[in-house]
């Protein structure tokens, strides 16, 4: 009877759990049946046969032309037991993936977060830049067009006329109330009030 | 013998592989094999590399040495090559802004733009770029800055690099051109300096040349206020030519958003202007000027001089009017200097404000004579107060008042004033007054007799409005200026020039007394031409001959002024209105520049409201005298004197 540590199982090939004896019955009760010398490589380890060459053993159980040289079963070698430092390098790698799974992603979050900032920074910037150009464009526009609207309202054909004093109104101011105090505000850019005192009404 | 000849290790692993596996496969399945390959299925293990246990770790050690290449490989580009690829990156990444700063905008006292920055472009094409036929861009570009294709065509034919197509393109044409987005056009921005207001500002503002440097008025004179840094900027940019905010300033990209506010107001500069004109073209004069002065600090309100030049084009201009004349030429002042002087001689005690002069219309000194400008027709005069020479601006009056002083002490009282110095207003070229020397002044009576009257000595207009707003403010002396200062974009003032404090000429009584003085002037005397119904004026009129090249005084040549503050109960202005050279056999300072000076003054009630001295003679019968703790007129005319 062979046990098949499951542990030690090569890659790529299928993982067998059946006990020999169980086949070993089955054949038997085919008939004679070859055994299934299991050939050792150099190194000891064992190699396996794949389950499709036992299925393809014929009714007499015959392999292909190798005499059987016993028909006991050969005991294999048992796998050596994972060294120590293989075992603690498979426990590290079992902590290790999920966390390296967990930097990753906060990597590629903390990059995404870094390109998003930076195109949306990059849009703000262009719509500065463009609304700087339109107030400097609004500012000279706004004074050029000042100007000219005063250039033609002093020119005759405008029908306009200056302000003189026989078409000026005068009134007089009402009494301040008792307790106020008014404070003139800052002067803003566009229309200050000049702090005097002027004829109500304007 | 195998069918191989000589045995290669994986063709003999294979070969050892099937037959391992077809030794178990039964007869009737397996495939027929040669007879050589019989043969050598029984043939021992070749070589040590057959081994399945080899041949695993020959896997491994090849894909070990290929990951110790990739490292070995990243070693030699981080380690090993990375300055020299930093350096390609940065190269590549970075963007080094050199961008002009623009120059800060100027402002009058409400906030309307008289100076103002904006970017314009050049635009270059360099043919041995163009991907396409340079017709076939000159066709897509001529629509676009408004020029001739054929044209453009033949300037790209001139050269293979560095034609300059357009030299000043406006910014959204400039943006077009770019969009058009062709290979071999490349535009320049700088910045150009607009005047938007024009000819209104254009002799006290200025104008900047090429290299954006002040030649002339405030850009010049504040040069130092209104350059900003000019800050180099490296900017990375990502592949698209984004720019990155990594790595930049920490103020980047606020600009700098001050601006330089003038104490001028614009809708009285405009008046004052249309008003200037009109009497220059009426009287056929050679030029005028108008100064409104804020008596109690010495701001200017408006500045006009005329004629004067657009600073857009201030290369079409003659080169004379870059200076502002009301600061840089001097001038005989005339009568207008005699309440001045008549201030000095009451500050000095040698004369009481009753006091009575024998006027005799004329009189000679040394070899000199003196008479009144009215001599021909009046006569002597005989005894005048003090007052009434001020009125009828006797020189001869003038002269034996000022015969009352020392000619020692009149020196110096002319000296205290600043004659002979600077105002220290913040225009460039300013031109010092000058006075006759000390010994020379003490040498000859005919000196003193003669400035007794405004003559022999010379000065700038805006000297004078400086010393005759000491009279109208109580007897500071203040220093002329237009810089308010420089604000923010929050409208705080971050900077202000720095002003010498006033001080004192005049007592406050003394000035009271020639305040009365000229009130006469202007009730009854050579001014009558200023009278403004409601507001009570104190003027003085000036007919100053003007001195001729060759010596002496030119007779036809007249510079004639007319000085006064409004409103005379609580002045706050000085208006001085000056009028070279004017034609005419009337042209006096009464007949030319007093009516121009009622014009300035009723734009000045109105502009910057100015409420009535005799509120009753400009609202007539809608006035009503209110209760003493109304608004009684008096006590009106008190609470503006003291807001004042």
């Amino acid at each position: 009877m062979v046990a098949v540590p499951t542990s030690t199982r090569m890659p790529n090939r299928p993982a067998r759990s059946q006990p020999m004896a169980s086949l070993q019955t089955k054949k038997a009760a085919r008939g004679s049946m070859n055994v299934v010398t299991m050939p050792t490589g150099s190194s000891g380890l064992s190699v396996r046969p794949s389950v499709a060459d036992l299925r393809t053993l014929n009714r007499r159980g015959e392999t292909a032309a190798r005499p059987s040289a016993s028909a006991t079963v050969q005991v294999l070698p048992a796998t050596a037991a994972i060294p120590i430092w293989l075992k603690g390098l498979m426990g590290t790698q079992k902590v290790l993936t999920p966390l390296t799974v967990l930097l990753v992603s906060a990597m590629a979050a903390a990059y995404g977060w870094t390109v998003y900032t930076q195109q949306a920074w990059g849009e703000q910037y262009q719509r500065l830049q463009y609304l700087t150009r339109q107030e400097r464009q609004l500012i000279a526009a706004d004074e050029m067009y000042k100007n000219q609207l005063a250039q033609e309202a002093i020119s005759p054909s405008s029908g306009l006329v200056t302000s003189t004093l026989s078409n000026t109104v005068f009134l007089e101011a009402p009494p301040p109330p008792p307790a106020a105090v008014v404070v003139p505000s800052s002067p803003v850019l566009e229309e200050a009030i000049p702090p005097l005192d002027r004829p109500f009404g304007y | 013998m195998t069918r191989y000849g000589s045995p290669k290790p994986h063709s003999v692993l294979r070969g050892e592989g099937r037959r391992a596996s077809t030794s178990r496969l039964p007869r009737s399945i397996r495939k027929r094999p040669s007879a050589s390959f019989s043969e050598s299925r029984r043939a021992p293990v070749a070589s040590v590399w057959q081994t399945p246990k080899v041949r695993l770790l020959m896997v491994w050690g090849i894909l070990l040495l290929s990951l110790l290449g990739l490292a070995a490989n990243l070693l030699r580009l981080q380690v090993v090559l990375a300055p020299e690829l930093q350096e390609r990156a940065k190269e590549q990444q970075t963007l080094v802004l050199n961008p002009t700063p623009p120059r800060r905008p100027i402002v009058d006292r409400l906030g309307n733009a008289i100076a103002v920055d904006r970017p314009v472009y050049t635009l270059y094409a360099h043919p041995k770029l163009f991907k396409q036929e340079s017709g076939a861009i000159a066709q897509t570009l001529a629509p676009v800055i408004n020029r001739p294709a054929g044209d453009l065509e033949q300037l790209f034919a001139t050269g293979e690099s560095g034609l300059e197509v357009v030299y000043t393109l406006p910014e959204d044409v400039a943006k077009r051109v770019q969009r058009l987005g062709l290979d071999g056009l490349e535009l320049i921005e700088r910045q150009q300096r607009l005047y938007p207001q024009k000819t209104l500002f254009g002799d006290v503002v200025g104008f900047v040349n090429a290299e954006r440097l002040g030649q002339a008025g405030i850009e010049m004179s504040q040069e130092e206020q209104l350059q900003t840094e000019a800050h180099s900027m490296n900017l990375r940019r990502t592949g698209l030519g984004s720019v990155l905010p990594d790595g930049t300033a920490e103020n980047f990209p606020t600009t700098d958003d001050s601006y330089l506010r003038l104490t001028l107001d614009s809708r009285l500069q405009r008046s004052v202007r249309q008003a200037l004109q009109a009497t220059i073209t009426a009287h056929g004069a050679k030029r005028g000027a108008v100064l409104v002065m804020d008596v109690r600090d010495g701001a200017l309100v408006s500045a006009v001089t005329e004629p004067t030049y657009d600073p857009n084009q201030f290369f079409e201009a003659d080169p004379a009017l870059h200076q502002n004349w009301a600061v840089s030429d001097l001038y005989e002042p005339g009568s207008t200097f005699k309440p001045i002087n008549v201030a000095i001689a009451l500050e000095s005690g040698a004369v009481q404000p009753n006091q009575v002069f024998q006027d005799d219309g004329q009189i000679y000194i040394g070899e000199w004579t003196i008479q009144n400008s009215d001599y021909e027709y009046s006569g002597a005069p005989g005894a005048r107060t003090l007052t009434e020479i001020v009125q009828y601006s006797s020189n001869v009056g003038m002269v034996r008042v000022m015969q009352q002083l020392s000619a020692q002490d009149y020196f110096s009282w002319l000296e205290k004033i600043g004659l002979g110095e600077k105002t220290g207003i913040d225009l460039p070229s300013e031109t010092a007054s000058n006075l006759k020397p000390k010994e020379a002044f003490l040498s000859d009576p005919v000196e003193a007799a003669t400035t007794a009257f405004g003559q022999g000595f010379a000065l700038t207009p805006v000297q004078m409005i400086q010393l005759q707003s000491s009279l109208a403010n109580g007897g500071m002396l203040t220093t002329p200026h237009v810089v308010d200062g420089l604000y923010n974009a929050d409208n705080q003032r971050q900077w202000q020039p720095d002003l010498p404090a006033p001080r004192r000429l005049f007592s406050a009584q003394t000035t009271q007394q020639v305040l009365t003085m000229m009130e006469a002037v202007v009730d009854d005397g050579t001014g009558t031409a200023a009278q403004i119904p409601g507001y009570r004026v104190a003027g003085k009129t000036g007919t100053a001959q003007k001195a001729s090249e060759f010596g002496g005084y030119s007779s036809g040549a007249r510079i004639t002024s007319f000085v006064s503050f409004f409103p005379a109960d609580a002045p706050r202005y000085s208006i001085l209105v000056l009028i070279d050279e004017p034609q005419g056999d009337n042209a006096y300072g009464g007949t030319v520049a007093a009516p121009l000076a009622k014009t300035v003054m009723e734009a000045m009630i109105t502009i910057l409201g100015i409420p009535p001295s005799r509120p009753e003679e400009v609202m007539g019968d809608r006035f009503s005298p209110a209760p003493a703790s109304g608004t009684d007129p008096d006590q009106y005319a008190d609470e503006a004197l003291e807001s004042w």
